[in-house]
């Protein structure tokens, strides 16, 4: 074609919003023409992605004009997981959830069950359950990234991803742990692009070798789950070498402060203390106790002190004798780790050159938390980013922690060349709410649910000691479960443990398939009646998505919701904000185009829902709405005063950030500003933002804190150790006896690293099977996407050459997959490049027949396949017959990637992949081809 | 007119670094949405929602697996698949209508979709794979450069740029004139070895690609390899203490 | 590459229309012809290669615009076809009217005609022997093994001997053909290496699919015939085209009938030599998809 056709009058007008097709939230140019969205493309200005767009962002309009789309409120006529539902109208299915929640928040909130999955507007659904008073609230963190957040917070007071990011303009070595296309996708993409244009060196540490994984400049196929004990060998490494930052380490960690070893009166593992509660630690010079902000002190890291109380040692004397230990040793550990010893000594002398000899140094003044004046900032060029593959393990709390402890032994953290705080971040954990959990009938809870606990104080338990929240977060189980466990939610409402439900409510979560653990036994959970009553077990499922996914057939109320670009929403800096290390950012969708279909967006429901039920918050006194919808929510809601989900635009004038009034037409400046608003770190802030006075004095005038809150760094956790001691707990606080030995070894106050398995199951199964998001696909979503799908409409399962070979495996052969839960028939097919132990398939490909509005006939549900029936969502009975859940010990993380297999070729001449379900009704159409 | 002209004044094209490509499917997905949106354009796809799903796209993403012969690792790289805008293209010359041409100003390579009667052998003619018969409309589909998007007017002018380079998020897709030796794309060329696709079928291809970088084999440790210092606890802690006193 | 049944019918059809023809017109320059064979035989060409030409057409996508594959004789070879075939069928209907209205032939004419129908399947296997891209073709061998199809098939029913003799040369180039096919890709510098801008010796492979189902290009490009199954097709596509026919000129010379059945069994015998012509070739895009 060769007609200079202008493309921007065929084209329509553009509409500027926020993409929502994977967690990434990059800004969107929509090309809209009578209505109707024609083209997607990236917004330049937008600080996300600078105009770049992935596969999945430039193929929204099959996201917004799925097939699969709702179009009306549905009430399940048949029997659950059936897929038969009547359509009914909004009046009525608001008239139904009322009637089921209104009796319930009257004399046991508890009794509704409400999570959020792929929710990107936390604060709100988080706030609306605390007002209707169920403790029971999470989004689907806990089966996704809890540990990196978590550990992040605790260690660091921020986390890869969200809440930092590798200085792409300055490193000189950036190592990635198990990263694929999750999370941050364009961002990492735009920084890798970067890295390449200026020749840094990265290192890529993961047992499969794809994307980011292939271009990196060395690639270390690890076997899945032991990446701690490979950090912790290079900590060790280092330390011998005495490669590490000692002016950083002293400073602005707490390696100076002194633990109790030696406790008589049973504060052992705590930290010294003055009467006020600060930290003491022994000056170099002087050798006297000092407070450790006190101007001029120069905390000494060996010196040990004793009292009455005990005897002292710094955290750097115990980090010391912790990790110099010969268990450490490349040698010792390589073999473990499924490496060579030279490739750990490699990648440490790598680490120590860069960070050492390449070091940066930038002339800007600045003064730290002490008050001293500083004449630059030091930057240490290695930077650090992991995800999914530290954190779907049960040992990935503790091994994010080992890889936080690597970046500040370097002292690499919020230094140029290092990794950086993205704002409102840093934030330590104990400038964080702590869970609130004590509901009452008729009332809302006592605070916002998820938070982070100082000790054994905090957690989450009912005053007859049973654990109040139905995921049994913060308990003695998983203390520091920061986002809830999602994936536990079902288990516990089916078997009615810790207490019976009324009401699952549940939004945008495919838990009937590719989001639970177990998938067969989830369904079955789902369906499963009470003998005695003839009722289901989970008695009534209310569901809000806008496809018709396999979840949805297993629902009895639908409250179809809008697609991404029909929808108010904030990206907000009270939620998972957006935003790059040098500024600060937050964002809006809005609706560019209106629905042509009967459909609520599920924020305005849950607002409706809120004055149907009078929820406190939404309602005035005289029970007249508060807000008339989410978009008046968005302007006008105020968390603090001044605060509310929009930073931006702020006032009468609209020129205030952060703080400001509560301004009528902040929506309509964003959308002129390009649907973001973002605001430059002085330069003086930029760098050592947790001690930067100049960092935390701007930080409480934009309202990320009311009062300036410097920390150091916790190499040495203390609440860890306050869990792990305790002995001298009053009894109702006490853990139940089977959890002692697991809470000795794993809650361990300094980063530690155990094997997920035990050898007997290893040896019975003996092969890990993990899976991968493609880049193209996010989640179940990709395949409603016509173009998406022709990109990835079957799965294989991709196996290692030794395997292959020892397999006797040729192209088009089929496997049985078999792990300690169930089996599965599945195709092969051969890759080299991954680890020799290892076997893996892309997630959420495999399709049940019947959902998506896609022939029953479909590749996505006859060859492809998921791995989730392998996985089960509870471990074997331990010695007293107990079952913990398949989660992170310390934060509940679903260990989706802990999985061990055995593997054996089969014939499979149907060619359809195994195991295989009922045809799903279901109430849309199948879909059609586009016309012009 | 399908003889092939001399482009005596710009080579527009494509430069791809297989160095840095990470086979995220965002340029064979944005190439789609730009080729197919508007009144005019059309990229069809059938069987949308059944089994064999097939549609016209101008760009795709391989992923490859090469044993590297002086490391002995196996490598996996991405490769970007599109019309190299040859300056020989045979597929120009094939074509009995005069729907293939290219034009002498700047090289690009197009088909007339007025003229094209759906024959096929420009498709049998190209060596790589560059164009695709759309089922639907019964022309012939190709990379067009973003024709409609590097001269508009109207488009801001850093977006006058093929689409698959504006949206690649790794930056591994350069676009500019060959012809002209301080072009962007001819330093780069220049500097990193820039290659041609199968050079042997004598196309001549305007697309360049730099290939992946030498990547080293888990070097031998240069710490590892000095006599290891037995450092014991109370050694490294007098070492700190007296370092301390120096900071 | 595909074996699209509408293209080995052209192929098969016009050849053997224009192979006549191009015997018809060389007898009649040698006014060695009747009239009246002159017209029954030309008539015969005139049908069959208009059936291949038809047949053609239906491998076109947009039909529409076939007129204008006449405009671009100065490069390709399809245009050069198009042209060529319509040209040489205007002759001989004009041959044909002639005789009819002047109850006489032109010996010339018959030159014309015989040259004119060799250059049409000529121009024809022009189309495949351009191709660098599939290298068992892109040879002198192909035209040679197309015009003496054309040849062979054209003189069966006119002349037994020179048929003969025909047939056994067209067996040899069928032959000839296989073989040097069957080594087509070794001997040139095409690899999956070069394909993907490395060096020729490369152990490169497809590890995951650019995408999951069929497209154009491997619907199109990339045909997989099992080598047995190959194998095989070329004992039934030898012994049809050639073993039968020469057999049964032996047995039953000059009887027109038996001559039918010939024609019939060479066809189909060319047919399955088409088929494998397209299905055996192999296109360089294949590089790509292994």
């Amino acid at each position: 074609m060769d007609k200079e056709v202008d493309p921007t009058e065929s084209l329509g007008k553009v509409s500027k919003t926020t993409c929502y097709m994977c967690a990434c939230r990059c800004g969107i140019d929509v090309h809209i023409k009578d209505n109707e969205v024609v083209h997607i493309e990236g917004n330049r200005d937008h600080p996300v992605n600078k105009g770049v767009l992935c596969a999945k962002g430039a193929s929204g309009i099959f996201q917004h004009k799925a097939a699969s789309r709702l179009k009306k409120p549905l009430r399940r006529v048949g029997k659950r997981g059936e897929g038969k539902f009547e359509e009914i109208s909004w009046d009525e299915a608001l008239k139904i959830a009322v009637d089921w929640l209104s009796p319930i928040r009257k004399k046991s909130p508890e009794k509704l069950v409400f999570y959020t999955g792929r929710d990107q507007s936390q604060s709100f659904t988080g706030w609306w359950a605390q007002k209707f008073g169920t403790p029971n609230y999470a989004a689907h963190g806990g089966f996704c990234s809890v540990n990196m957040a978590a550990a992040g917070i605790y260690t660091i007071g921020g986390s890869f991803w969200e809440f930092g990011s590798p200085d792409w303009d300055k490193t000189e070595l950036m190592l990635l742990f198990g990263v694929a296309e999750d999370h941050d996708s364009n961002p990492i993409k735009r920084g890798l692009g970067k890295l390449k244009n200026r020749g840094a060196k990265v290192i890529a540490i993961n047992p499969v070798r794809t994307g980011y994984n292939s271009v990196a400049d060395q690639w270390i196929g690890i076997r899945p789950g032991t990446d701690g004990l490979l950090v912790l060998s290079l900590v060790h490494t280092l330390l011998k070498r005495k490669k590490i930052d000692l002016d950083y380490l002293q400073s602005f960690t707490n390696s100076p402060f002194l633990v109790n070893v030696a406790s008589i009166n049973n504060s052992k593992g705590s930290l010294l203390r003055d009467k006020d509660g600060c930290p003491l630690v022994i000056d170099h010079f002087s050798g006297e106790l000092k407070k450790f902000s006190d101007k001029g002190v120069k905390p000494s890291l060996t010196k040990s002190y004793s009292n009455e109380d005990g005897s002292f040692k710094t955290v750097f004397t115990l980090l010391i004798e912790k990790y110099l230990d010969n268990s450490y040793s490349p040698k010792l550990v390589a073999p473990q780790c499924g490496l060579k010893e030279e490739q750990i000594l490699s990648l440490a002398d790598d680490i120590a050159t860069t960070a050492f000899n390449k070091s940066i140094y930038i002339d800007q003044s600045w003064v730290d938390f002490r008050g001293e004046k500083r004449s630059g900032f030091t930057g240490r060029p290695v930077s650090f980013h992991a995800m999914r593959g530290i954190s779907a393990h049960s040992n990935g709390f503790q091994t994010c922690r080992a890889i936080h402890l690597l970046q500040i032994l370097i002292g690499s953290v919020d230094v140029p060349g290092g990794f950086r705080y993205k704002p409102p971040y840093p934030k330590p954990f104990d400038a964080h709410p702590k869970p609130h959990f004590k509901f009452s009938p008729d009332s809302e809870l006592d605070g916002p649910h998820l938070g982070y606990i100082g000790g054994p104080e905090d957690l989450a338990y009912n005053e007859d000691g049973q654990p109040a929240r139905i995921d049994k977060g913060f308990t003695w189980e998983n203390p520091m479960s920061s986002h809830g466990l999602m994936h536990t939610v079902i288990t516990n409402c089916h078997s009615g443990d810790p207490y019976k439900i009324d009401t699952l409510f549940l939004y945008m979560a495919n838990m009937a398939w590719n989001s639970s653990m177990n998938t067969e036994e989830t369904m079955r959970k789902l369906t499963e009646r009470d003998v005695d009553t003839g009722e289901y077990k989970i008695p009534r499922i209310i569901y809000s998505d806008s496809y018709y996914s396999e979840t949805v057939a297993y629902s009895d109320l639908i409250l179809p919701d809008t697609t991404y670009l029909e929808r108010y929403d904030c990206i907000s800096l009270l939620d998972r904000p957006i935003g790059e290390p040098d500024q600060v950012s937050d964002a809006i969708r809005w609706p560019v185009v209106e629905p042509d279909r009967d459909v609520r967006s599920f924020q305005d429901v849950l607002l409706q829902l809120g004055v149907m039920l009078e929820l406190p918050g939404m309602v005035d006194n005289d029970k007249q709405p508060i807000y008339e919808d989410y978009a008046d929510y968005m302007q006008k809601h105020q968390r603090r005063p001044g605060i509310g989900p929009l930073a931006g635009f702020r006032g009468e004038t609209n020129t205030d950030c952060g703080r400001g009034d509560v301004s009528l037409n902040q929506i309509d400046k964003y959308i002129k500003n390009g649907g973001f608003w973002s605001e430059k770190i002085p330069e003086e802030a930029q760098y050592y933002k947790p001690w930067n006075k100049a960092y935390q004095k701007w930080a409480v005038e934009m309202g990320f804190y009311d009062k300036e809150e410097p920390f150091v760094f916790q190499i040495y956790l203390e609440p860890l150790a306050k869990l792990q001691n305790h002995s001298q707990l009053p009894d109702n606080l006490k853990p139940q006896e089977h959890l002692y030995k697991r809470i000795e070894e794993k809650m361990d106050p300094l980063p530690v690293w155990w094997s997920n398995h035990d050898p007997e199951k290893v040896e019975k199964y003996p092969i890990n099977a993990i899976t991968q998001r493609p880049a193209a696909m996010y989640h179940s979503w990709g395949s409603q996407n016509v173009w998406l799908r022709q990109i990835h409409g079957s799965n294989k399962l991709f196996v290692s050459e030794s395997i292959w070979k020892e397999k006797k495996f040729e192209d088009g052969d089929w496997a049985r997959l078999t792990s300690e839960n169930s089996s599965i028939v599945v195709p092969v097919a051969l890759m080299k490049g991954q680890n020799e132990n290892t076997v893996w398939t892309w997630n959420a490909i495999g399709k049940r027949k019947g959902s998506w509005a896609l022939d029953k006939n479909v590749e996505e549900a006859n060859e492809g396949f998921i791995i989730n029936h392998l996985i089960s969502d509870l471990l074997p009975k331990n010695k007293s017959g107990y079952r913990y859940s398949n989660s992170d010990p310390i934060t509940g993380q679903a260990a989706w990637y802990d999985l061990l297999v055995n593997i054996e070729k089969v014939d499979n001449p149907s060619k359809v992949s195994l195991p295989q379900f009922p045809v799903l009704s279901s109430p849309v159409n199948v879909g059609v081809d586009r016309k012009k | 007119m399908t003889k092939l002209p001399k482009c005596e004044d710009k080579k527009l094209g494509l430069l791809i670094d297989l160095d840095t490509c990470v086979g995220c499917h965002g340029c064979v997905v944005s190439c789609k949405e730009w080729n197919s949106s508007g009144d005019e354009k059309q990229l069809s796809d059938t069987n949308s929602h059944q089994k064999d799903p097939v549609g016209t796209f101008l760009n795709r993403v391989h992923s490859y697996e090469r044993k590297n012969s002086s490391t002995n690792e196996t490598e996996s790289f991405y490769f970007p698949r599109s019309c190299l805008h040859c300056e020989d293209a045979p597929c120009v010359t094939v074509c009995p209508t005069g729907a293939s041409y290219k034009r002498e100003e700047d090289g690009i390579v197009l088909v007339n979709e007025d003229d094209c009667m759906g024959c096929g052998l420009c498709a049998w003619a190209c060596p790589y794979g560059a164009r695709e018969l759309d089922l639907v409309s019964g022309v012939m589909k190709k990379c067009t450069l973003c024709i409609d998007r590097i001269y508009s007017e109207e488009l801001p002018p850093e977006d006058r740029v093929p689409v698959c380079v504006k949206s690649c998020p790794t930056g591994a897709r350069a676009f500019g004139d060959f012809n002209d030796p301080n072009s962007d794309v001819s330093k780069k060329v220049k500097e990193r070895g820039g290659v041609d696709l199968m050079p042997e079928m004598q196309t001549k291809p305007v697309n360049k690609y730099l290939l992946p970088r030498i990547k080293s084999k888990s070097p031998v440790s240069s710490i590892g390899s000095v006599v290891e210092e037995e450092t014991e606890a109370t050694g490294l802690l007098g070492w700190v203490d007296r370092a301390l006193s120096k900071l | 590459m595909h074996p699209a049944p509408s293209i080995i019918l052209f192929t098969v059809l016009s050849g053997f229309g224009f192979g006549l023809t191009s015997i018809v017109g060389l007898l009649q320059f040698l006014n060695q012809i009747s009239m009246v064979d002159i017209i029954i035989f030309s008539s015969m060409g005139l049908f069959f290669s208009t059936i291949g030409l038809i047949s053609s057409f239906f491998h076109l996508a947009n039909k529409k615009n076939a007129i204008k594959s006449m405009s671009q004789w100065q490069t390709s070879w399809l245009s050069r076809e198009a042209i060529s075939s319509i040209f040489c069928l205007s002759i001989v209907v004009g041959n044909i009217g002639w005789i009819f209205v002047q109850n006489m032939y032109i010996s010339e004419v018959g030159i014309i005609l015989f040259l004119l129908s060799l250059i049409t399947v000529f121009t024809t296997s022009m189309i495949y022997a351009q191709l660098k891209t599939v290298p068992s073709w892109n040879n002198m061998l192909t035209p040679t093994l197309f015009i003496f199809a054309a040849l062979a098939g054209g003189s069966i029913l006119i002349t037994d001997h020179a048929s003969l003799v025909l047939l056994l040369i067209f067996a040899v180039l069928q032959v000839l053909f296989w073989y040097i096919a069957d080594r087509s890709f070794i001997d040139i510098e095409t690899t999956v290496g070069t394909a993907l801008g490395f060096s020729k010796n490369e152990d490169i492979r497809a590890f995951d699919a650019a995408h999951t189902n069929r497209n154009y290009l491997l619907n199109e490009m990339v045909y997989k015939v099992a080598r047995k199954h190959a194998v095989k097709i070329r004992y039934i596509s030898f012994f049809a085209a050639f073993v039968l026919p020469m057999s049964l000129i032996l047995i039953f010379p000059g009887n027109f009938s038996v001559s039918v059945l010939i024609i019939a069994s060479h066809l189909v015998g060319i047919y399955f030599s088409r088929w494998l012509f397209f299905a055996e070739a192999k296109h360089s895009v294949s590089f790509y998809y292994q």
